[in-house]
């Protein structure tokens, strides 16, 4: 490869400027939540996906059709229940007439969109899961005997909630591990909340968001992501502390894979990427080690009974 | 070579020579110490300037190769992190890598090869070494000598020492010598005590010979060997080993003789 124009690194100081729009975009219909924004924007850049843990009412879904939005995404939405169908996702072949005569017809399902939001997918059989799973993972779904390519870009976000466990099928460990990034909402403060009641509560806005980016620019910038140089003392740091989670039994049960080693350093990557950095940093690491981690860890009996969360577990690994 | 590949070959250059001038500093402190040592304890030169050498090559290549892109880094904040990265991936070929080198290359036209020096450090040393010298001056010319050096290699390494004193022209300040009792002077005289000094001496002490030695000496006149020569100031004439100091002891005795023989 020949050297790239001055004018194309120089563009690459541009790409700070662009997710601060795009963060301040979204944040004109989401009020805090700005890590969780930026989580899910580095999912998004990872090409990965995302699973979403949060209370109901905090607008997750808000939050993720706003990024489809300015990101000039297309955006479907999965409800997950019990009676969802593999082919209610992916779709199914319908009879059509066509010239007199009956054909089948593939009649593409919800999953063929930009940013899928499943919601709710602990509630889905284990089946349903299984295939929304493995479109997330081989970014293509096959139905009968064709199979159909994804769109890209291409980024699901499931969600499901903490509380109200009945009747749910709890995502496997091995299932969790295809998820990227684990991102926990929280509420919001009090004085957040009353801008938030404020924004819902004066007028009804209808005001559609600025699209800053497009699919092409998605892709561009997935591709930049990964070229993100990274030092390899970093990157042992990244990988020392996977190796960790599988060498503290005290602690924790089960370890991450090496899928989070991956993880790891392909979300320090975009982190450093959003923040207009051209190379990792061991803080990037750090701080993407929370959702990275969190759900790719079994925390020990001794620690659930000490009272600790994935989180305590991981601060303590990062020391 | 790439332009990011030459500067990191620049970075490592201007940190050997920062090492170089650190480790000459050191091991001037060293010699200059070790020299203050050999000149109270009269220890031979040439052991300080092997042990400075041995110590200057051993702290250089230990020095060197812990040459890293992180002192340059702990110098210059700035470059935290960015300068390893750009180090670990300057054959990459991306446009990211290439935004970085360009990031790279212009933030270390700004960074002066002064930074890497630690001028406190520097200024120690050299204090030190003014110190150590007036130290050393002084102790030179008070001529103090505490003790002398009794040499624990005369053995294994007296070959050495031999060459060493040969090659460097007895500069160590104990030339011609052998050992503790040696003679001072010319060392063939040490020689003189393998042979039979016989002398004839006239036992009435009238007329000493000394000239009338058999044959062990290399020289005709052994006090002209012992004086050194003849300018140097063994003078016989102002002994009592001239003839007519004798001539009048034998009066002195003769008068005695008289006196006691007349009671």
């Amino acid at each position: 490869m020949t050297a790239p124009s001055a004018d194309a690194v120089k563009n690459i100081d541009k790409l700070k400027a662009t997710f601060t729009n795009v963060k301040a975009e979204i944040a004109k219909k989401i009020i805090g939540q700005e890590d969780v924004i930026e989580q899910i924007l580095i999912a998004i850049l990872t090409d990965s996906n995302a699973l979403l843990e949060s209370y109901p009412g905090l607008g997750k879904t808000t939050m993720i059709k706003s990024a489809a939005e300015v990101m000039n995404l297309k955006f479907s939405r999965i409800q997950g229940t019990p009676d969802l169908m593999p082919s209610d996702v992916t779709g199914t072949y319908v009879i059509e007439e066509k010239d007199g005569k009956k054909i089948f017809k593939f009649q593409r399902g919800p999953i063929f969109a930009n940013v899928i939001l499943f919601d709710e997918v602990n509630r889905a059989t284990p089946k349903t899961q299984a295939a929304m799973l493995e479109a997330m993972q081989e970014k293509q779904v096959t139905v009968g005997n064709q199979t159909f390519e994804l769109d890209k870009p291409f980024f699901v976000l499931a969600t499901q909630n903490p509380i109200d466990q009945e009747g749910t099928y709890p995502l496997p460990e091995a299932q969790t591990d295809r998820f990227l990034l684990k991102i926990m909402v929280d509420y919001p403060s009090a004085d957040q909340e009353v801008q938030i009641v404020d924004q819902y509560t004066k007028v009804l806005d209808e005001k559609g968001l600025k699209q800053l980016l497009s699919g092409e620019s998605i892709l561009l910038l997935q591709k930049l992501t990964r070229q993100v140089p990274i030092a390899n003392d970093i990157k042992r740091r990244a990988v020392d502390i996977v190796h960790k989670t599988r060498n503290t039994p005290d602690l924790i049960e089960y370890g991450a894979s090496p899928r989070a080693s991956l993880g790891l350093v392909l979300a320090a990557k975009a982190r450093a990427l959003m923040d207009g950095r051209k190379f990792v940093s061991a803080k990037d690491i750090e701080e993407v080690a929370f959702p990275v981690l969190r759900h790719r860890i079994i925390l020990s009996f001794k620690a659930e009974r000490a009272g600790k969360s994935p989180d305590d577990v991981v601060r303590e690994i990062l020391k | 070579m790439k332009p990011i590949q030459s500067m990191f070959n620049e970075v490592q250059y201007e940190l050997v020579k920062i090492i170089l001038l650190n480790v000459f500093l050191t091991t001037v402190i060293l010699f200059l110490a070790l020299d203050l040592v050999a000149l109270i304890f009269n220890m031979p030169l040439w052991y300080v300037i092997v042990i400075s050498f041995i110590y200057f090559t051993i702290l250089m290549a230990s020095e060197v190769r812990k040459i890293s892109i992180k002192n340059v880094e702990d110098k210059n904040p700035e470059l935290r992190e960015i300068l390893r990265t750009a180090k670990d991936n300057q054959n990459e070929e991306t446009l990211m890598a290439h935004a970085l080198f360009y990031d790279v290359m212009q933030k270390m036209r700004r960074v002066s090869s002064g930074t890497f020096l630690d001028f406190k450090k520097l200024m120690t040393k050299i204090s030190i070494i003014f110190v150590l010298s007036v130290v050393l001056v002084s102790i030179t010319f008070m001529g103090v000598n505490i003790a002398k050096f009794d040499n624990p290699f005369a053995g294994p390494l007296g070959t050495f020492g031999s060459w060493f004193r040969d090659i460097t022209g007895q500069a160590d300040g104990t030339a011609g010598t052998e050992g503790p009792d040696d003679v001072f002077g010319d060392y063939q005289m040490a020689q003189l005590g393998e042979n039979d000094l016989v002398a004839t001496i006239n036992p009435s002490l009238s007329n000493p010979d000394f000239n009338d030695v058999d044959p062990a000496s290399p020289s005709n006149d052994p006090l002209r060997d012992l004086t050194g020569g003849d300018d140097t100031g063994f003078n016989t004439g102002g002994s009592g080993f001239s003839q007519e100091g004798i001539d009048e002891r034998d009066l002195e005795r003769s008068y005695r003789f008289a006196i006691s023989t007349q009671e």
